[in-house]
């Protein structure tokens, strides 16, 4: 005699007559004396008999025809789901889903992929401008342009009282950025026509004085103990160097010109020091290459677009050249 | 024991010869066809979907598809296997369908059914019994076939096709392209899933 446990899992093939009959005598065997299975056994029979009683529904009459115009429809049968079920159904589920893997990978692109457009220039486009107060404050935009407009970009433009420059900021390696200023280009031809390395432009320096020619006398006094030279230039005015250069070694640029400016070798004291504006200069640096990685901060005003705060730290490269270049602009000594 | 009638070798036969004619372009051939198994289609599907009008589609696909296959139905099986055969698989993509709608899909049976050529009245199976255990017969069923409509579709499918189409483990096995093994395990689970769920009832 067999237990429930080995006839039960049959009883359901054995009420649908499935069993091979040596399986069937079992079946029979256990159940005649076995009330709990005979108890299973009429509910099983009673749930087939209830599923075989379901109620039967006819076709709508018109079941025929309506094939017929599928048919000649030429209409597919919905056997497929199609790909907008199976990318956003169900809504709540799906659409949420994706929408968050998007976020994921849109951020995950961004976070790895760092666009970086070869040869791309960027340009700062600063203006200083005289603030409320007197004092100076410079405006900046940032922008990016292909290098053949950046070559084009006018190096210097007076708009309204601004001046403007545009500080060529070259795409340096790893990722960084090279900061150049780029001798005005007039400025270069000019240079370059006197037999100057316009590269070596270093700054302008413009002194009142009512006598050139003891400008460049003074200048060339100074130069002559650091092994440096003046280069007139012909075209200008009675060739007396109304405008001259400078040729001396980069180190002493700087005391060169506060010497020749604090004695410029006449009587009339310098009523305008400084140089041509050139942006660098303007952010208190030499003008002249600057390569690494510029790192920092601009704060505008959000409605006058006034610089608030700039924040530079430039690696500056060590010079190609040891020597600079000084543009020397004597001007009449104001009252 | 009870041993269910199958479906005799004639009717079988003219089925396939039916489906010869049809191929041979005999569009009156497949109209026969059409009208000898569309309740059979419509009813399977019913069963297997509970709502009237998405039975009716895939009853009615069923038949568009069998009229474009035709030319390659070489008889591998008999024809109401393969009627069966697509019709549960049409009535799968529909439970998908709803699935990923995150709709349930049921119809009382109290209540007339609303189509295009107005109501159709429900048939419920002849029954020769007293008016009050007709009742409870009834109410019974009406519970059954609730709680049919909650068994996943796998499950559902075989005790439509054993109980009510009343067809063989064997013929079970060849419309759902499984073993007989399968098909035994899948009635039986079904049959238990069923009353406990009618368990929770009572």
């Amino acid at each position: 005699m067999r237990n429930c446990r080995d006839i039960q899992p049959d009883l359901s093939a054995y009420l649908d007559g499935e069993l091979a009959p040596s399986r069937r005598a079992e079946i029979e065997a256990h159940v005649a004396s076995c009330p709990h299975c005979q108890r299973e056994l009429a509910g099983l029979r009673t749930l087939a008999v209830g599923v075989a009683a379901l109620p039967r529904l006819q076709p709508a009459p018109r079941f025929l025809a309506e094939v017929r115009r599928k048919i000649a429809q030429g209409r597919e049968p919905a056997e497929s789901i199609s790909w907008a079920d199976y990318l956003f159904r169900p809504f709540w589920l799906k659409v949420p889903l994706e929408a968050a893997a998007l976020i994921l990978v849109a951020t995950l692109a961004v976070r790895f992929v760092k666009p970086k457009p070869p040869g791309d220039v960027a340009v700062l486009d600063m203006a200083n401008v005289e603030g409320p107060n007197g004092e100076r404050r410079m405006l900046l935009n940032k922008s990016l342009v292909p290098p053949e407009k950046e070559a084009k970009a006018e190096p210097a433009n007076e708009i309204a009282g601004e001046s403007r420059r545009r500080i060529p900021v070259v795409a340096g390696g790893a990722g960084g950025l090279t900061i150049t200023a780029a001798p005005a280009s007039g400025v270069a031809g000019w240079a370059q026509s006197l037999g100057i390395d316009p590269s070596k432009l270093h700054d302008v320096v413009t002194v009142g004085a009512k006598n050139p020619s003891d400008v460049m006398n003074r200048a060339e006094q100074l130069v002559a103990s650091h092994k440096g030279r003046v280069i007139p230039d012909p075209q200008s005015k009675a060739a007396t160097g109304q405008v001259f250069f400078v040729e001396l070694p980069r180190e002493f640029a700087a005391g060169f010109t506060s010497e020749l400016l604090r004695n410029p070798g006449t009587n009339a004291p310098a009523d305008k020091v400084g140089g041509r504006d050139e942006s660098v200069v303007a952010l208190n640096g030499p003008v002249g290459s600057a390569g690494g990685e510029l790192t920092g901060s601009v704060e505008t005003n959000a409605d006058t677009k006034f610089l608030n705060r700039l924040l530079l730290n430039v690696e500056v490269k060590p010079p190609s050249s040891t020597t600079t270049v000084l543009e020397i602009r004597v001007v009449p000594p104001a009252h | 024991m009870e041993r269910v009638i199958q479906p005799d070798a004639e009717d079988a036969a003219s089925d396939q010869e039916l489906l010869d004619r049809c191929r041979a372009g005999d569009e009156k051939a497949f109209d026969d066809l059409v009208l000898r198994h569309q309740q059979r289609a419509f009813n399977v599907a019913f069963q297997l979907l509970r709502n009237h009008e998405d039975a009716t589609e895939v009853a009615q696909d069923a038949f568009v598809r069998i009229y474009r296959s035709a030319e390659g139905f070489r008889g591998e099986c008999e024809f109401t296997t393969w009627l069966h055969r697509i019709v549960v698989n049409l009535a799968h993509n529909k439970h998908r369908w709803w699935k990923r709608r995150g709709r349930q899909a049921s119809v009382s049976l109290d209540n007339p059914v609303e189509t295009a050529d107005g109501d159709v009245p429900l048939q419920v199976a002849a029954n020769t019994d007293a008016p009050d255990v007709q009742t409870a017969k009834a109410e019974f069923v009406e519970l059954l076939g609730r709680r049919m409509n909650e068994l996943p579709p796998k499950l559902r499918e075989v005790l439509v096709l054993r109980n009510v189409e009343n067809l063989s483990y064997e013929q079970i096995a060849a419309v759902l392209e499984c073993s007989i093994g399968t098909v035994k395990s899948r009635i039986a689970r079904a049959r238990d899933a069923l009353r406990e769920s009618l368990k929770d009832e009572a």
